[in-house]
């Protein structure tokens, strides 16, 4: 459950950013997360949860967007785009795939009041 | 108070001391910036239109960017003192630790040797380690499923330098929590073993694509067994075509001239030696 501790960084991005800019609450919290993040949506929501507890992010929404995979293909020598981890080469149907993008988890933005 | 980061707290308790003395680091926190009094969870104001109205704040930071400030630090302080930094990774009962003792037996008669422990509790990897005659700091995560880079870079304060020489941080026994975690390590090592089965690479690929450096312990055990080592090695090529992968029994010894030579390989490095290999 390493999600709880990225929860925690989040809300404490968050709560930097809020002070920043004088805000009382924070509604919506929207992140950017790689098709390849090693994150898990529901685990992350549920640790947002307990992470936002007491703090100024507390009942905020979270919206997660998906970002896509890409990894180059050893076989075909093309950066592509990868559905899943285990997927093979959409060009050449190759399995000889290293993954090179789709692995972040980043705050883009929040609404707040 | 935190050297690197100033912060107040530990995220972990760090034991550098046998556990019967006292000590004043507090167990698993993290900071909570609570803010009592406020009216957060109940939209209870008047209705002002202009009160309500929704900001929309930039953010675009990294939730890793904290970890990874951590890790650049250790990576720095280790290439200044030119140390090789393994970070191992592998479920729980895989034999990392009998496999660090095996090592530095090995190792230890001609290379410095220190040892961070990470585990959820105890201190006894820690004292398994010492017994063996090298400095070692255990690190208790407490609820925590993986170490990350402040805890590691306190854990550094602790411990000698060792120039030339290999640091080894066992990290927690868990094949996903720690894959996206920079420690400021070198290499990142997944140990599996031949008892757990051939499939893990596929089921875990996060780990086995981080790593640079797989090995196969308990191969002795492999007559008694139905692992396919073939398929195993196919499947960890598969997630990760850059994998290097050795096979080796710390029981009996089978392998382990092979893994030192591994180690020994990466060691009494110039600057930089410790940059990420990929």
């Amino acid at each position: 459950m390493h999600e709880l501790a990225l929860a925690r960084e989040m809300i404490a991005i968050v709560e930097r950013a809020a002070k920043g800019h004088n805000a009382k609450r924070i509604r919506v919290i929207r992140v950017a997360l790689g098709a390849f993040g090693h994150v898990e949506d529901s685990a992350l929501r549920f640790a947002m949860l307990a992470a936002a507890n007491g703090t100024i992010a507390e009942g905020a929404s979270l919206e997660i967007a998906r970002t896509i995979g890409q990894a180059w293909c050893q076989e075909c020598q093309n950066t592509v785009i990868l559905e899943t981890r285990l997927s093979p080469c959409p060009r050449c149907g190759g399995v000889k795939l290293d993954v090179v993008g789709g692995a972040e988890l980043r705050v883009v933005d929040m609404e707040v009041e | 108070m935190c050297g690197i980061c100033g912060c107040g707290v530990t995220h972990a308790h760090i034991h550098d001391h046998p556990p019967q003395e006292a000590h004043t680091h507090s167990p698993q926190q993290w900071h909570a910036h609570a803010t009592p009094g406020q009216p957060i969870s109940t939209p209870s104001r008047q209705p002002d239109a202009k009160a309500f109205q929704a900001r929309l704040i930039r953010i675009e930071r990294d939730v890793y960017e904290a970890n990874n400030a951590h890790a650049r630090l250790n990576r720095e302080r280790l290439t200044q003192t030119q140390t090789l930094a393994l970070n191992l990774l592998s479920s729980p009962g895989s034999g990392k630790t009998t496999l660090l003792t095996r090592l530095i037996e090995r190792l230890g008669a001609f290379l410095p040797i220190v040892v961070i422990e990470g585990d959820q509790q105890t201190d006894s990897d820690a004292q398994r380690i010492r017994e063996t005659g090298v400095p070692a700091i255990q690190i208790n995560t407490g609820k925590g499923c993986h170490l990350d880079a402040h805890m590691v870079g306190h854990a550094l304060e602790a411990l000698p330098a060792v120039a030339g020489g290999v640091l080894f941080i066992e990290n927690v026994g868990n094949l996903v929590c720690p894959a996206g975690f920079d420690l400021g390590e070198a290499h990142k090592i997944v140990v599996l073993s031949v008892t757990e089965g051939e499939d893990k690479p596929l089921k875990y690929p996060d780990i086995f694509t981080a790593a640079d450096l797989m090995v196969l312990n308990k191969s002795d055990l492999l007559p008694h067994l139905d692992f396919n080592v073939a398929e195993c090695m196919a499947n960890a090529l598969r997630v990760n075509p850059q994998i290097q992968i050795l096979m080796v029994s710390a029981r009996t010894g089978e392998g382990l001239a092979a893994l030192c030579a591994w180690i020994e390989a990466r060691t009494s490095p110039g600057p930089g030696a410790n940059l990420p290999a990929r």
